[in-house]
């Protein structure tokens, strides 16, 4: 991931709560690591409510039916990363 | 349940199609050692497996498993988009493209179509962690075979995060088998399956 866009902002963060989190798995005490895991928590759902304001949403869920459909599919590079 | 993201866990965006590559990558997507396989192993695996710790670490890998298995896809995509019939005949590719157009579809490179027998679910632990560990190498030269044989440095930039991420899962479960083997006293040290055999909890009198 060379480039800063906002998608691998948010991508980088997401991945290192990610890697905590399977860490924490086998080593549920580690206080240190959790208190880390739930800082870039912090900074991934910041980036992530950028990104969903930005360039579309992100959990079907959470958005209108149209957003969904319309926003690029993560394999379709042919529109650009956000 | 799962709830899907819309997004890769890393991003992969390749700009040059080549159908040769796109042949050998298709093996993670639903070869021997692929992440279709990685995926349904470990998911599947979890049912039986004692220890939450366990279960647990099986659930987040599988999951995870699921997400390489979508960037594998995203990468044959991007590779045979906009292909010539000129190319795909050239590329050998034309093997593939008869039977599946440009759809991805879980097969080996060799061409043999995704099979369960290529995994194990043991129902025991010992067994089954061995074979996790096992399927993370395996999974780690199949990578390191595709970053011999492929020079697409967008290409290459994927497959290395995939590649990584063998390693750390081979870690993780390294430590989820030391954590079932403490769990083990030395009455039960491989004398029985602590999944199947209820009731007897690592202190069993089974002579």
């Amino acid at each position: 991931m060379t480039n800063n866009t906002l998608l691998c902002q948010m991508s980088e963060a997401l991945f290192h709560v990610w890697d905590m989190h399977l860490y924490l798995d086998t080593h549920p005490d580690d206080e240190k690591i959790a208190q880390l895991a739930e800082k870039y928590m912090c900074l991934a759902q910041k980036l992530a409510e950028e990104y969903v304001s930005h360039c579309g949403p992100i959990n079907a869920m959470d958005c209108d039916a149209a957003a969904w459909i319309n926003s690029p599919w993560p394999w379709d590079n042919s529109r650009g990363n956000c | 349940m799962w709830s899907y993201q819309k997004l890769l866990q890393y991003p992969v965006n390749i700009k040059t199609p080549n159908a040769k590559a796109a042949q050998i990558i298709i093996s993670q997507y639903g070869g021997p050692d692929g992440e279709l396989g990685a995926s349904l192993r470990y998911l599947s695996q979890r049912f039986s497996m004692p220890y939450p710790e366990l279960q647990g670490l099986l659930t987040d890998i599988g999951t995870e498993e699921l997400g390489h298995l979508e960037m594998v896809g995203t990468i044959v995509y991007q590779l045979t988009r906009g292909l010539s019939e000129e190319e795909i005949k050239r590329s050998g590719f034309d093997k593939y493209f008869v039977d599946h157009t440009t759809g991805i579809y879980p097969t080996a490179a060799s061409g043999f179509p995704y099979s369960a027998c290529s995994m194990q679910v043991k129902g025991d632990v010992i067994a089954d962690l061995n074979e996790d560990l096992a399927a993370e190498q395996k999974a780690r030269v199949t990578y390191d075979n595709i970053l011999r044989l492929v020079d697409d440095p967008d290409v290459c930039d994927a497959i290395k995060f995939l590649r990584a991420r063998e390693v750390v899962h081979y870690q993780r479960f390294g430590e989820g088998l030391r954590i079932a083997t403490d769990k083990l006293n030395e009455k039960n040290f491989y004398a029985f399956n602590p999944s199947f055999d209820t009731g007897c909890n690592c202190s069993c009198n089974r002579k």
